[in-house]
């Protein structure tokens, strides 16, 4: 995903020239987080598409 | 919210995993550290200090390695000692309702032998019942434990991903859900933030803003998909 290509050269731009193990661990981290909301946002939005256009309400 | 670590290894001082994990949260005003093989050197406990230095915190954590199936004998006296009847039992004024219980065990087999017809037999669940029958019986809440498995053949990354892991464990109010988990990075990151350049914390600010953002619209998602189950139920 594009958005996430963008986030992750950020935080390796963040990360590079640092040395604290903390930092770089949490920096590291909010990758997966942000890969995460990403999927989790598309799930959501496709859920909430398959309901509001449910066959049902027709 | 208050959280206590309290950490029974006899090699304490010797070992790698104890080292790793206490730098993980030596920063954490809100987290404090306690080595039972450095509180008493004869198994002799201070039982009223301790039940007023218990009743300080909101998340009570035991951190051992596995020792056939149990902690090591001192965490075990502690126990003995200080959780007496008066201070621990939910139904006689026990002093430690509504606080949480975890466990943090270190496991020098791999985790997944930990099962049900695997090579160690019984699961980490299963072992760990005579703390969750603690926290029933003293009407904590037992929260979900944190194992470190193999901490020797760890790779930087996986270390790096039980730092984040740990600190979370420790520290966030919510450790199950996604929702605390993205405000408690937020929290975090917006702490980091003091010890970038200013170039990088203008970096960092749009990073937290998009994170922030994200947050907002799947809150916002949850909330229309919820209104609309209500609708249909």
């Amino acid at each position: 995903m594009e958005t996430n290509k963008w986030l992750d050269q950020e935080i390796n731009d963040l990360k590079k020239d640092e040395t604290s193990f903390k930092l770089i661990s949490i920096l590291e981290g909010t990758k997966s987080l942000a890969a995460e909301q990403a999927k989790r946002l598309q799930q959501a939005q496709d859920e909430l598409d398959g309901r509001t256009w449910s066959p049902d309400k027709w | 919210m208050k959280t206590l670590v309290i950490v029974s290894h006899p090699e304490y001082d010797n070992s790698m995993t104890e080292s790793f994990l206490q730098q993980c949260q030596n920063d954490i005003d809100e987290v404090d550290w306690l080595v039972l093989d450095h509180l008493t050197n004869n198994y002799e406990f201070d039982v009223d200090k301790e039940k007023k230095r218990l009743i300080k915190y909101d998340r009570i954590l035991f951190q051992f390695p596995m020792y056939w199936y149990s902690s090591p004998a001192l965490l075990k006296k502690y126990e003995d000692d200080i959780f007496t009847r008066s201070f621990t039992y939910a139904n006689e004024d026990g002093k430690l309702k509504g606080k949480e219980l975890g466990i943090i065990t270190t496991l020098g087999e791999p985790l997944k032998n930990y099962t049900v017809g695997g090579s160690e037999g019984f699961s980490i669940n299963e072992i760990l019942k005579p703390y969750q029958a603690l926290a029933f019986k003293s009407g904590m809440k037992f929260i979900k434990p944190f194992m470190v498995d193999q901490f020797a053949y760890m790779t930087d990354d996986e270390k790096g991903k039980l730092l984040v892991d740990y600190r979370n464990y420790l520290t966030n109010k919510d450790i199950n859900g996604f929702g605390s988990k993205q405000l408690w990075y937020l929290s975090q990151l917006k702490q980091l933030r003091s010890n970038l350049s200013s170039t990088k914390q203008a970096k960092l600010d749009i990073i937290i803003d998009y994170l922030q953002d994200n947050y907002d619209r799947l809150d916002e998602i949850k909330w229309e998909l919820d209104m609309i189950k209500k609708e249909e139920d």
